[in-house]
């Protein structure tokens, strides 16, 4: 019974209550000598019925757990027995089903269109309740009556509960709090009634109706403000976000373009400032850029990054694998560098490739150009590029470096680093 | 060989029409979609050689489109055009059935080759796929491919030393020059290869590819 979505639905159920409240109340107070609760079940079990023929059958009736069990017809038809059958059981099934309603109840916000219909579960409710009180009659139930009510109005007032926690509509909250009313003035004419029986009314049965009331009224209210503020806080990280967001589209894309704008007669100049942005947008995007330790990964692309715009040539980047920058993956970062910048001086303008693989036993680098290419060893002996930030500086850190003309021309300069276990 | 006929799919006009002039005269540019269901129904009606699908669209982007007509058109073939590098994405669309990926900073020599290869029913790596695959199919056992299927996580030494190849930078036929095989030979390692990204677990090869982008 946790949502009664239809006003007429609702106020219906809420009058019924009511009055079986006030049947309860004379019969206590020995004005009525009725096989009431035969009656109660009768009238409980029409309005059950009632209320399920009234509420269309609808699939998103269930949601969660109970919505995979129902998505079988079979399924269904099967939890709805068996939650009549085990009402006799200390009430049993119509409070394990009314528990399980909750979790439809305590779905955040379930999507336009997946709001279970709570005239149905309110339905089934009934009927469950109905044979619960049938079997009570002819004293067919297990389990104490002390035991039975306590289960009853245990789940009853949870249902109350989570069904104040939701936002509802204007019927839905007349209803719920006719029913809260209901449900309360029963509570307190049984356990007042019970009390009697025991010999004496105590302080304890107003001091516990009041605290049940207490908790019906306000505690939906303070779950719901709960609820309220932390989509509130949630909303305004959003908002935070977007603006951080156009923030940054701000400082760069837009300085960019105003760049662009006053650079559009030379053409290199805006490829470059041009290609820095892609960059610079691309690891906004998709998160390439990497907090934390410094990788070869990274300390990789940003040599690459520095050497498109010093020398105005695509730098194509694959790496495979990573590992936290140590001494010796610095010296083959530095010599890719080298190498990267010499292509980029001998690539003629064609983009240059720099593929990196590192795993455990090493670490590797290729930069390839289509440049005319060179041969090492017609470098003249003053040219230190090579030879010293390149193949020495490789050596010197345990690595070696090799230089060759690529087939289809070019050059691609080989770096490799083992690397200790 | 006849001229492909190609079908452009890119929510970006501007850049619709920056492919068709890039490759005016080298295809036959069949039509142009700018949403998921018009690509959907056009690629049915004109059935091309050749689909260029940009990866991100509203509606489930190039991926929604390929998954929904791959079973159907086994003769078309889906060439994945991006900007992103994330690899799930990639990946996620050569599993569903493209056949290949290019970044859109693609030469335009390189865009009109590739659209030719996936004409002919051959796989186009870019250099960036080449490293995704060779980083999801790295010999170690310990990662998800190794563990669902050995034969599909295991690629031959030859198809590695090729994906390496194209990762360096190489085009199919520098590859070729490389390791002394032909072009055709070549191809055939890279369709090896993509069937086999093709046939492994979607869901272990995702997770795998979310998992690189968190520690990339």
């Amino acid at each position: 019974m946790t949502r009664v979505g239809d006003r007429n639905g609702g106020l219906a159920l809420g009058l019924l209550i009511v009055g079986a409240g006030m049947v309860l109340i004379l019969d206590r107070a020995g004005a009525l000598t009725l096989a009431w609760d035969l009656a109660g079940a009768l009238v409980t079990l029409v309005a059950g019925v009632g209320l399920l023929t009234v509420a269309p059958a609808s699939r998103a009736q269930y949601v969660g757990t109970l919505a995979r069990i129902t998505r079988d017809r079979g399924n269904l038809w099967a939890l709805r027995a068996a939650t009549v059958a085990t009402a006799p059981l200390a009430g049993l099934g119509p409070a394990v089903y009314g528990l399980l309603t909750l979790r439809q109840a305590l779905a955040p916000e379930p999507p336009a269109g997946d709001q279970p219909d709570g005239r149905r579960s309110a339905g089934t409710g009934l009927v469950g309740l109905s044979v619960v009180l049938a079997a009570d009659a002819a004293g067919l139930t297990l389990g104490s009556d002390a035991l039975l009510w306590g289960v009853l109005g245990g789940s009853a007032g949870l249902s109350l509960y989570w069904w104040g926690a939701k936002p509802m509509r204007e019927g839905g909250r007349v209803a719920f709090l006719l029913l809260s009313g209901a449900v309360l003035l029963w509570l307190a004419t049984v356990s007042i009634a019970s009390s009697q029986g025991a010999g004496g009314t105590s302080v304890v049965v107003p001091a516990v109706a009041g605290a049940v009331l207490a908790l019906l009224v306000l505690g939906p209210r303070w779950t719901r403000t709960q609820r309220e503020l932390a989509a509130e806080r949630e909303e305004r990280a959003r908002t935070m976000e977007r603006s951080e967001l156009a923030e940054k589209v701000h400082d760069s894309v837009l300085q960019t373009l105003a760049l662009i704008q006053s650079r559009a007669d030379d053409p290199a100049e805006v490829k470059a400032l041009a290609r820095s942005q892609e960059r610079d947008l691309r690891e906004r995007l998709f998160g390439e850029r990497t907090e934390g330790p410094a990788s070869v990964g990274t300390a990789l692309r940003a040599v690459a990054a520095e050497v498109e715009d010093a020398y105005r040539v695509k730098v194509e980047v694959v790496i495979v694998g990573d590992a936290e920058l140590d001494e010796p993956t610095a010296a083959l970062v530095a010599a890719a560098r080298e190498a990267l910048a010499n292509a980029a001086k001998h690539a003629g303008g064609a983009p240059v490739s720099l593929f990196a693989e590192i795993n455990e036993r090493q670490a590797s680098a290729f930069v390839r150009d289509r440049g005319p290419g060179f041969d090492l060893e017609a470098v003249p002996a003053d040219r230190r590029g090579v030879r010293d930030s390149i193949v020495a500086r490789m050596v010197r850190h345990g690595g070696h470096a090799a230089v060759r003309t690529a087939p289809g021309g070019g050059c691609e300069v080989r770096l490799v680093q083992e690397r200790r276990r | 060989m006849s001229t492909p006929r190609v079908v452009i799919v890119d929510d970006h006009a501007l850049f619709r029409d920056g492919v068709r002039s890039r490759l005016a005269g080298e295809v036959e540019v069949a039509g142009e979609a700018g949403t998921v269901a018009e690509a959907i129904a056009l690629i049915r009606k004109v059935r091309p050689d050749v689909v260029l699908l940009d990866v991100h669209m509203p509606a489930g982007g190039g991926l929604a489109v390929v998954s929904a007509l791959a079973p159907e058109l086994p003769e078309v073939g889906f060439l994945a055009l991006s900007v992103s590098d994330a690899p799930e994405d990639v990946i996620e669309l050569v599993h569903a059935g493209a056949r290949g990926y290019v970044t859109k900073t693609i030469e335009p020599g390189e865009l009109a080759d590739a659209v030719r290869r996936v004409a002919a029913g051959d796989a186009v790596f870019s250099p960036r796929l080449a490293g995704f695959v060779l980083d999801a199919f790295a010999g170690d056992a310990t990662l998800p491919l190794a563990q669902v299927d050995p034969e599909l996580a295991s690629l031959t030494p030859r198809e590695r030393e090729v994906l390496h190849l194209i990762a360096r930078g190489y085009l199919y036929k520098e590859v070729g020059l490389e390791l002394a095989i032909s072009p055709k030979t070549v191809e055939h390692h890279v369709s090896a290869v993509l069937r086999k990204l093709q046939l492994s677990n979607r869901h272990q090869l995702s997770r795998w590819a979310a998992e690189r982008r968190l520690v990339d």
